[in-house]
């Protein structure tokens, strides 16, 4: 799952050209991620200045 | 909103505000697309430029001006710092009013503005861009002809990206940087403060510009890959503590500054690349604005002349833009980014050494022209232990 906090997130914008498979855009309302896209390599989370962006992965046994 | 224009600004920032006035003042059919509902927010900016380049792009008004800059300290991990003194070096802005006032001018000399549009895709035919599909403000799709566009979409930049230009950051090569507006603060409004050492910002810096007399943007960079746990905010907390004590905290900014990519992410087609999304920040100091203004203003002459039909091919038109704003500014982004990789290289004491090889270098302590480039010359040459990084410029 990918998480983000609306209200932490500034839009600055930066996640989105960090994201390699371009599944982040920024819009008005805020940041959204296209989960089809979105590979959880977790560079984005580890870029965001103030920690708005988060990645809970789920294991299934 | 019509269904055709001369030409098409993605970004209504600094770089976007700028190609917009020009082509208004030239009477050119241009409409300005801004996916945010506010001409000048969200402001994720340190808002310092440097007088001289700044001016030979626009004249400012008083209003947007917040500190007038006549002085820089550069501060070692040692402790040791040293002050030049540099009579009018630069301004911090009020960014938002600045960028308020262009749009309103903007209107003013006819052209026309759109808030809260999202742009989407360009759409090719014959070899041109021929339209822009959009999300207007009410929810609508729409498709817009034009002869030229300019992506001006900031640090994001998707409209280039969506048009097969590759400006993707590398996360290795990033950095984040976290800045706080301090208030009711004891600033001195002339200085500028630069902070180097791997216990204040790792690989990068802390600055300190003064907003005013009793307000500053302070903040720093940290490497986006550290993955120690200690991130922007850990390294900010403690600065601003151990700088400024307990201090009022306003505003917050982050962001990035991409590395500047040279000429092949700046047009494709009939699609002229501006700004931050141009990737044609100085990727030393990390400074934007006045590059991306000089790069919206040349973009818009140039699209001036493609609308006028002055200049027929696309050669042609690269040639203006980006060819003019390489002319100008290519030798000196590429130097900034050679410094900047060897800058993030040095160790504590190697830094210590260059501050201290700034500090005898500037006798007098007091300049009035600033090239970074000659002065890196001139310390490498006195001090041969730097004499490494040399190997790395050329």
């Amino acid at each position: 799952m990918f998480k983000i906090d609306p209200e932490k997130c500034l839009h600055c914008g930066g996640c989105v050209p960090v994201c390699p498979t371009d599944a982040l855009e920024l819009f008005e309302a805020g940041l959204t991620c296209d989960e089809e896209r979105c590979v959880y390599c977790g560079d984005c989370v580890l870029f965001c200045p103030v920690k708005a962006l988060e990645l809970e992965l789920e294991y299934q046994v | 909103m019509n269904t055709r224009y001369e030409v098409i600004i993605i970004g209504a920032g600094p770089a976007g505000l700028i190609a917009g006035l020009e082509c208004a003042r030239a009477g050119l059919k241009v409409l300005l697309l801004e996916k945010d509902a506010t001409i000048g927010l969200p402001l994720n900016c340190a808002e310092g430029v440097p007088r001289r380049s700044f001016e030979n792009v626009i004249t400012p008004r008083p209003e947007w001006i917040k500190s007038i800059i006549e002085r820089g300290r550069l501060v070692a991990p040692c402790g040791h710092h040293f002050d030049l003194d540099y009579t009018r070096a630069g301004y911090v802005l009020d960014r938002p009013r600045m960028e308020r006032d262009l749009a309103v001018e903007y209107t003013t000399l006819g052209g026309e503005l759109a808030c809260r549009c999202r742009a989407e895709e360009l759409h090719i035919k014959n070899k041109r861009f021929k339209s822009l599909s959009i999300v207007d403000a009410a929810g609508k799709k729409r498709t817009i002809e034009a002869d030229i566009f300019i992506a001006a979409d900031g640090v994001e930049g998707t409209i280039a990206r969506k048009a097969g230009l590759d400006n993707r950051l590398n996360l290795k090569e990033t950095e984040s940087l976290l800045q706080y507006r301090l208030k009711n603060i004891s600033v001195e409004p002339d200085l500028i403060e630069f902070h180097l050492g791997s216990d204040i910002a790792p690989r990068s810096y802390a600055w300190v510009f003064p907003h005013g007399e009793t307000e500053a943007n302070v903040g720093l960079g940290v490497p986006s890959d550290i993955n120690s746990g200690r991130d922007a905010v850990y390294y900010l907390d403690r600065f601003v503590a151990r700088r400024f004590g307990k201090a009022e905290r306003g505003h917050t900014s982050c962001g990035t500054c991409p590395r500047y990519r040279g000429r092949n992410i700046l047009a494709r087609l009939n699609l002229l690349v501006v700004g931050d999304s141009a990737r044609v920040l100085d990727s030393l100091t990390g400074a934007g604005i006045v590059n991306a203004m000089l790069s919206g203003q040349l973009a818009a002459r140039a699209a001036l002349k493609y609308v006028k039909r002055e200049i027929a091919t696309l050669k042609e038109l690269h040639q203006h833009y980006p060819g003019r704003f390489l002319e100008l500014k290519h030798y000196e982004l590429s130097m900034f980014l050679k410094i900047k990789k060897l800058l993030v290289k040095l160790s504590d004491p190697e830094l210590d050494d260059m501050v201290l090889a700034l500090d005898e270098h500037f006798i007098e302590k007091k300049v009035d022209t600033f090239n970074p480039i000659a002065i890196i010359m001139g310390i490498i040459k006195k001090k041969p232990r730097l004499l490494k990084m040399a190997r790395h410029l050329f």
